[in-house]
């Protein structure tokens, strides 16, 4: 009877033959005596509305499928009307899931797994030169090798140079200089790339060649913000350093290409490209200063032009590297910028997930429970002919349209939370402009619902369809069917938790050690300000060190002021230069250069540093002012692992120190400091004079008495009153560089702590519902065992004893898979090993703790069961 | 709790296949008649009956035909096709047996 022109026939039948009975009813009711009315309102009374059972006889014989779910659609509404609370947990509980869900796999989506916006993106890499036998991995590639990477590697489409940097913007009437930063690339990066200026041209052939007239492209933000989204500006000049740049071209918004640097800090995308002078074969073959993008041919395949690459990297160790091991390093586009981010975000993906999971055996335990509680009604419904498939279909509805209502609603709150999640994001999140809810994240977002809606209702619909009918209906209190289900849910909540709170605790173990660790500088009280002397007005060399000296000057008269200096690279700035040094006195030399000579971070800095920035003086003293005198400055102060190291029994004061041929001599020995991060040790360091090297960018650090954040208004009127035009980078607090250094560690710790909490409250609720249910079952046989005198302790364990078994097992489960995802995870993890005994224990406690008070309070009110009310109880 | 209606409900096809054993019914007759034969003990919910009335058709053990009713009024007949009169008698000779089982064991106590 299944095609559809008959279902109206046969509704109008069935309701007609329903009409007749009650008909009929009524009839024989007048007969015994009742008026009309009455006889009529009692038949149909006896009946029970004709619609109701046309409707259940129809679910009798099937039907089309489309019509089943509609009718099923609506029936779960109508059930879940009945029962608000039910309802409100698990639509409320899913919801909340799938928010974490939604906001968390958004940041992932966009950054791990999203297309970079480029053409062909996947055929985009960088090079780098592998110069392992000096301890860097990743440098900086040489000008002259970039020469021979376009004339000999033909399967490459091209190779542009990129070297990132920052400039003073300025000089147009009455605008405030600014500092922004700025890439110098070479003519064919666009092209290379594979996206441009959506407002005049690209670089073209020529812009490069020397002495042409130097023009530049703008980003969307500059265009917007400095030039009031005026396109008359392409064709103007600007000025750069004071040098007039003509803007040809303004980039569109979604435009973002952050230069990587060679040392994993991101720098910030660039507001103006301007094409790099083609002089690259004139470039010394020793200096590596090129940032190098490069693009694969088409109609090549990524493997064959890493041979090729692999091929002339063997060349160039021959004739350029005496074969020390150089090659180029090549790291497709996509992996190196998500790189530093990508564990952390597996991990929270993880864990998000983890707690979906858990969330969804929680919810299936309730499915089951609420189903159990309805059995009565779908044994009848079973008994009246409604098949198994049809119940469970009906159950398996009613799950699906509240995980769909959960859907809705979270994906709502996700929206919100991916902004809380944004702002609390570190600022060097990669790609961050593309985060967004889009329809990937939303079809996401609907398979969760689908397969959590399934999962949570499997359970009672598999068992209810299954369960027998006869046995049921000859029982008198809801079966006990279905506990080995519910156990088992139960140990996978308890074990995932497990996984998650060891999770959260070697987490938190790494996040205490980070923070422990001695940075070598006191960050308390010391006020940064970036600044960089622009070229417009400053000559390279004295006028710049001079300038420098009366800004610390100026600040140092501002009341509340300790100390002032300048440094080119303070902690965690990753702000130095990487130098092969050595010392020709040093006993542990071995006249091989390999061995003698230790790659090292060296930077410039101003007399009184190392006591602003709290950096303690092992050995000798420091630059004083009279090192602000070229001629005296041939010094240097080195730190403890370079004294360790070269000088392990002697003393290093005195002893000459060759920077790159250079030779100074040391005057003091400095405690390391944390150059890169806290996790980082870095390189073993060298300070030297600023007078040595007059670098234009520095930062100027003041210690002060009170509130350094206090002082930022007025050091800033302080540089100004010395020269009005110099453009201030940033202005903070060192105190708040070392909290954003820990932000990505903070914010994952924080996440997978929320989930771990939520995760042991639900298991928590897992186990007291299952130890409720059992004392709830067991009421009889507990009163019975009191009456007879059994003692209290006893009973409880015979009550807690089972999920008290259950929560060992999870534990044993919890362990093994703590093992798995924390080897996984190892690389966010610092100072602890991934099964560090003290977290786990305590873990184990933790869980265990909350499983025996779950499992305790109901098993006490076994304990307290009277007798009497017991056995009259059924 | 134990609920005559649900007893019922286990067995109320054995009673509709043997009200319909001998002749033709409505709806309403078969119902009247299982309360009739059953001296007002067995009361059929109608709406376990409709329902059932459908499942037995689908399963081709009763027939259906729309006639005319003793009281001259437009009405659905049911009667047992050759399959339900064989299922009839394998459904009676299980229940003996079932009902046979229980009052030996209530003789025993």
């Amino acid at each position: 009877m299944g095609f559809f022109g008959r279902r109206p026939n046969r509704d109008a039948e069935m309701r007609a033959e329903m009409t007749f009975h009650v008909e009929m009813e009524a009839e024989e009711l007048q007969r015994s005596g009742l008026p009309p009315d009455e006889a009529r309102r009692r038949a149909l009374a006896t009946f029970g509305g004709v619609h109701r059972y046309t409707e259940e006889g129809r679910e009798t014989r099937g039907g089309n499928w489309r019509d089943d779910l509609m009718r099923d659609v609506h029936y779960s509404l109508r059930a879940l009307r009945r029962t608000p609370g039910y309802t409100a947990v698990v639509v409320l509980t899913l919801a909340l899931g799938i928010a974490a869900n939604a906001s968390i796999f958004s940041v992932a989506n966009a950054v791990l797994f999203k297309q970079l916006p480029y053409r062909d993106p996947a055929r985009l890499m960088l090079l780098w030169d592998g110069l392992d036998w000096v301890g860097v991995p990743e440098a900086w590639v040489t000008g002259p090798e970039v020469v021979r990477l376009r004339k000999e590697l033909p399967m490459f489409e091209g190779f542009a140079a990129v070297r990132a940097g920052s400039t003073t913007l300025g000089g147009e009437q009455g605008v405030e200089p600014q500092q922004v930063p700025l890439s110098s690339v070479s003519a064919n990066f666009f092209n290379v790339l594979g996206s441009g200026p959506e407002h005049g041209r690209g670089f073209a052939v020529g812009d490069d060649a020397p002495g042409a007239a130097r023009v530049g492209v703008i980003s969307r933000r500059l265009f917007t913000q400095r030039f009031g989204g005026d396109r008359s500006i392409v064709g103007k000049q600007i000025r750069i350093d004071g040098a007039p740049v003509t803007v040809i071209g303004v980039l569109p918004a979604s435009f973002s290409y952050a230069p990587q640097s060679s040392l994993s800090t991101a720098a910030p995308n660039p507001d103006i490209y301007t094409a790099m002078t083609d002089t690259l074969d004139r470039l010394p073959g020793s200096q590596h200063s090129l940032s190098v993008l490069a693009r694969v041919k088409s109609n090549v395949g990524v493997g064959a032009a890493r041979a090729a690459l692999a091929e002339l990297s063997k060349r160039i160790d021959e004739e350029t590297y005496s074969k020390r091991g150089f090659k180029f390093v090549p790291i497709m586009l996509q992996e190196r910028l998500v790189r530093e981010v990508r564990p952390a975000l597996f991990a929270l993906l993880g864990a998000v997930a983890t707690l979906l999971l858990i969330m969804c055996a929680n919810l299936a335990v309730l499915a089951l429970v609420r189903a159990s509680r309805r059995e009565h009604e779908i044994t009848v419904r079973r008994a009246i002919g409604a098949s198994q498939s049809r119940v469970a279909r009906q159950i398996l509805t009613e799950t699906l349209v509240l995980s769909f209502g959960g859907a809705l609603i979270g994906t709502l709150l996700g929206v919100w939370a991916l902004r809380a999640l944004l702002a609390l994001s570190p600022a060097g999140l990669p790609r961050r402009d593309e985060i967004g809810i889009d329809w990937i994240v939303l079809a996401v977002t609907l398979g969760v619902a689908l397969i959590v809606g399934i999962g949570m209702g499997l359970a009672p619909a598999l068992r209810t369809a299954r369960s027998d009918i006869a046995s049921v209906l000859r029982e008198k209190s809801p079966s006990r069917v279905g506990g080995g289900v519910r156990s088992a849910l139960v140990l996978a909540q308890l074990a995932l938790s497990m996984m998650l709170l060891a999770g959260t605790g070697l987490l938190l173990g790494s996040f205490v050690k980070v923070t422990r660790v001695d940075p070598g500088f006191a960050a308390d009280h010391v006020l940064t300000v970036q600044l960089t002397a622009s070229r417009a007005t400053y000559a390279s060399g004295q006028p710049v060190l001079t300038v420098y000296q009366r800004y610390i000057q100026a600040l140092r008269a501002l009341p509340g002021v300790v100390s002032v200096a300048a440094s080119a690279a303070p902690p965690l700035s990753a702000g130095a230069d990487q130098s092969g040094i050595m010392f020709p006195t040093s006993p542990t030399n071995t006249g091989d250069r390999q061995h003698d000579v230790l790659l090292a971070d060296v930077a410039p800095h101003t007399p009184g540093y190392l006591k602003t920035m709290g950096i303690a003086i092992v050995e000798g003293r420091e630059f004083d002012a009279s090192h602000n005198d070229t001629a005296v400055a041939r010094v240097a102060v080195i730190d403890d692992v370079l004294a360790k190291r070269y000088f392990p029994t002697s003393s290093a004061i005195g002893q000459p120190v060759t920077i790159d041929g250079d030779t100074m001599r040391v005057i003091g020995v400095a405690r390391h400091v944390r150059m890169y991060s806290f996790e980082d040790e870095g390189r073993a360091q060298l300070w030297v004079p600023h007078a040595i090297t007059p670098y234009r960018g520095m930062v100027i650090a003041v210690r002060t008495s009170g509130d350094p954040l206090a002082l930022a208004k007025e050091a800033r009127r302080a540089i100004h009153s010395v020269d009005a035009q110099q453009a201030i980078s940033q202005i903070g607090t060192m105190d708040d560089v070392v909290r954003d250094s820990f932000a990505q560690r903070r914010l994952v710790l924080t996440l997978v702590g929320m989930f771990a909490a939520a995760a042991l409250l639900l298991v928590g609720l897992g186990v007291y519902g299952i130890t409720a249910s059992s004392v709830a079952q067991r009421t009889r046989e507990l009163g019975i065992r009191i009456a007879l005198g059994a003692d209290r302790g006893r009973v409880i364990w015979s009550v807690v004893g089972q999920p008290t078994r259950l929560v060992a097992a999870g534990l044993v489960l919890g362990l093994a898979g703590t093992w798995a995802v924390g080897r996984l995870a190892q690389k966010l993890l610092f100072g602890v090993s991934a099964m560090d005994p003290v977290t786990l224990i305590a873990v184990s406690l933790v869980l265990l703790g909350v499983g025996v008070v779950a499992s305790y309070v109901p098993a006490r009110r076994a304990t307290r069961v009277d007798p009497m009310v017991a056995l009259r109880s059924d | 709790m134990a609920n005559r209606t649900d007893l019922l409900q286990g067995t109320l096809d054995l009673l509709v296949l043997r009200t319909l054993r001998l002749g033709e019914l409505h709806g309403w007759g078969i119902s009247r008649r299982v309360r009739a034969l059953s001296n007002d003990v067995l009361q059929i919910n109608q709406g376990s009956l409709y329902p059932a009335l459908y499942r037995l058709e689908g399963r081709g053990l009763i027939d259906a035909t729309w006639g005319i009713s003793p009281e001259g009024r437009k009405a659905k007949f049911y009667r047992l096709t050759d399959e339900g009169r064989e299922a009839l008698a394998e459904e009676r000779a299980s229940w003996r047996a079932f009902a046979g089982a229980v009052e030996a064991v209530l003789k025993g106590t």
